[in-house]
């Protein structure tokens, strides 16, 4: 009898313990919180035999417990208990299991479910859901069924053990959805960055006389520029910061450089279009936010530049002979007080270059700020590269010595383009003109003052680009006509080379170099002009034209051309 | 019709070129090459009067090298000007090929 009644018990035993081993199973299985909160639930009713069961999760203030699942006759999906009152909160407090077996003798049974529906509870067993010591929420088991209805203490340690274990599932699950919450922001966040960079301007042809460059510290970025050719040949540009960092100040740069695109297109005084960004800003801008902010218009032509400063670090000039301009900047940003006049300021460039920048430019450095003077000497430095080149140097340079990254990095500048026109030769797209168009490339770079090395550097780079007009531009057709247009461009001391040719226009993506490890014939010849030339693009032609390969080189260039 | 005329050096072929060898006279000159390359001599390419190459003589020379080399043959360029050297370098071909300055130093493709 008594060796009968002890394989009873080992057998229950054994039952309870594969019924948590089961439950335990599937819980490495689940990692989304609903599904785990629905098996919890109502196994450990069935297994109960119980009538109703249901999880409550304190909500993220801690001040309510919420239903996120029931089972049972009534469904309280969505219920909102205050925490600090009733059995549920009670378990959580003490942090231990709470067996009601009468609910009517507990003072803290709230009976207002039970008053407003036709469920009638009797008994409870209600066990925490905590993890490392913190309760946050219970598992609530109502009224036990069968012949015996009464909770037994076995059924009081069975959801001990369910809850240590549902707890660590349900913690487990809420961590997955915040992670993949946490992934969706980073997502969206790179969008927003991806949409932000669209508002920038692409990077114009090299003979453009502005190029700016943006480096955000996060994806997304306080910092703008923007320019705008206008209908009558003028260039509006803009740059500048709004306070603070991230979501909210990048929002406000949108809305700036947004205003800047679509007013500089009417407004000629950049004062006026200054003023009529603040007062939007003041009126919409909220948490104190503002934007400092430089706008104006340049006109190749003349080289006059009208610009009008709202609260941003002067721009500065340097002139040709290397001295530099500074400017006032007293005027407050944008975004603080309405109807202000921001005064228009009148400069010529003469052959020299402004320079914009935002703060994070001067602040780089690390613990050795870059400061105003720093950045003189650097644009003295990089002064004689192509204004493209020049200011990623330039950037580059801040950004190797500044990590990590403290402030965004913005950089624009205007700089006059003072070609003088050197020669314009023309040739049949035959290969046969190719001797000629190098012996008349030699005179003139070797008159204009490259030395031999450079000459030789020059002759083989702008063969291959002729070459490349006759065999890719006309198929080797011989029908066609080639023209080579070279400058001089003063403020570089650079000859600029433009190829221009009637042919069809190019496939930009396929002009590529190649790799040089992969030894073959043919192939060679844009990796030869890269090497050879500083600069080399496909800009847009003039009317009439199909291609117009743009090429410049310094003539102080060391070339890579070996000449033992 | 080409300058351009082979002596040989014991059992090696020297074709010498010369002047400026570019998109227009490449053509010719890879004819000859890869007709010298067929008689299954080791060849040696003398560059010493040639003051001009573009990447399409670079690319004929590559081609005559690429064929010697089927054919188990040998195959130098034989004292180019710096400006051809330079072109040769510039492509990262300088150690592709074997460049000697006299052919004293091919003896071993002569025998």
């Amino acid at each position: 009898m008594i060796e009968r009644r002890k394989e009873d018990v080992e057998s229950h035993v054994m039952k309870e313990i594969e019924f948590v081993a089961s439950l335990g199973a599937e819980f490495t299985e689940s990692i989304e919180l609903d599904e785990t909160l629905r098996n919890t639930t109502l196994r450990v009713m069935e297994h109960l035999d119980a009538e109703a069961a249901s999880v409550f999760l304190l909500n993220a203030e801690g001040t309510h417990l919420i239903c996120r699942f029931c089972a049972g006759p009534m469904d309280v999906t969505g219920l909102s208990v205050p925490y600090g009152k009733g059995i549920l909160s009670r378990a959580m407090l003490n942090n231990q299991l709470e067996t009601v077996l009468d609910v009517c003798g507990d003072k803290d049974f709230d009976g207002n479910v039970d008053a407003t529906t036709s469920f009638v509870t009797r008994s409870i067993l209600c066990a925490p859901l905590s993890m490392k010591g913190k309760p946050f929420g219970a598992i609530e088991i109502i009224n036990k069924m069968g012949a015996n209805p009464l909770f037994t203490a076995k059924d009081g340690r069975l959801l001990s053990a369910l809850s240590a274990l549902s707890a660590f599932a349900i913690h487990h699950a809420r961590m997955t959805e915040e992670r993949v919450a946490q992934e969706a922001l980073r997502q969206e966040i790179h969008l927003a960055g991806e949409i932000q960079r669209s508002l920038l301007p692409k990077d114009p042809d090299p003979c453009f006389p502005i190029f700016g460059i943006n480096v955000p510290v996060q994806e997304i970025s306080g910092d703008f520029y923007s320019h705008v050719v206008l209908a009558d040949g003028r260039i509006a540009f803009s740059l500048g910061d709004v306070s603070g960092k991230g979501i909210r100040a990048s929002m406000l740069m949108s809305k700036t450089i947004s205003l800047f695109q679509c007013l500089c297109k009417t407004m000629s005084h950049p004062g006026k279009l200054l003023a009529a960004i603040n007062d939007e800003v003041v009126e919409t801008s909220s948490h104190g936010m503002f934007v400092t902010m430089i706008a104006g218009i340049y006109d190749p032509v003349t080289q006059a530049v009208i610009f009008a400063n709202a609260g941003h670090l002067p721009p500065i000039l340097r002139k040709t002979t290397g001295e530099f301009v500074n400017f006032d900047a007293d005027m407050p940003p944008l975004g603080i007080l309405a109807s202000i006049d921001f005064p228009d300021e009148f400069i010529k460039l003469e052959g020299g270059c402004l320079y914009l920048y935002s703060d994070g430019v001067t602040e780089a450095g690390g613990e050795q700020e870059l400061g105003d003077d720093g950045l003189k000497v650097m644009l003295n430095e990089f002064a004689q590269y192509p204004l493209a080149q020049r200011l990623r140097g330039i950037v580059e340079r801040l950004y190797a010595s500044s990590q990590p990254l403290n402030d965004d990095i913005t950089l624009l500048a205007i700089e006059a383009i003072q070609h003088t026109p050197i020669a314009t030769l023309k040739f049949i797209a035959d290969p046969a003109t190719l001797k000629e168009m190098r012996t008349h490339i030699r005179d003139i770079v070797t008159t204009a003052g490259a030395a031999e090395a450079l000459t030789e550097a020059i002759v083989v780079a702008l063969n291959e680009a002729c070459m490349n007009v006759i065999q890719h531009g006309y198929q080797g057709s011989s029908q066609g006509e080639y023209e080579l247009r070279v400058t001089h461009n003063k403020n570089r001391h650079a000859i600029i080379f433009e190829l221009l040719d009637h042919a069809p226009p190019v496939d930009k993506s396929k002009v590529k170099s190649r790799s040089l490890e992969d030894v073959r014939p043919g192939g060679l010849g844009v990796y030869f002009i890269q090497q050879l030339m500083d600069e080399m693009a496909f800009c847009t032609p003039p009317e009439g034209y199909g291609n117009l390969l743009y090429m410049s080189v310094r003539l102080d260039k060391q070339t890579q051309l070996d000449m033992p | 019709m080409s300058n351009n005329h082979v002596t040989p050096y014991g059992k090696l072929q020297i074709l010498a070129l010369s002047g400026e060898i570019d998109m227009h006279s490449s053509p010719a000159a890879r004819q000859e090459i890869l007709a010298l390359v067929k008689t299954k001599s080791p060849v040696a390419i003398n560059l010493a009067a040639v003051k001009y190459m573009d990447s399409s003589g670079v690319a004929t020379l590559v081609e005559g090298l690429q064929h010697a080399k089927k054919l188990g043959q040998g195959f130098v360029l034989l004292a180019p000007t710096g400006s051809v050297l330079g072109v040769i370098k510039l492509a990262r071909l300088d150690k592709v090929f074997r460049i000697v300055s006299s052919v004293t130093e091919c003896d071993d493709l002569a025998e």
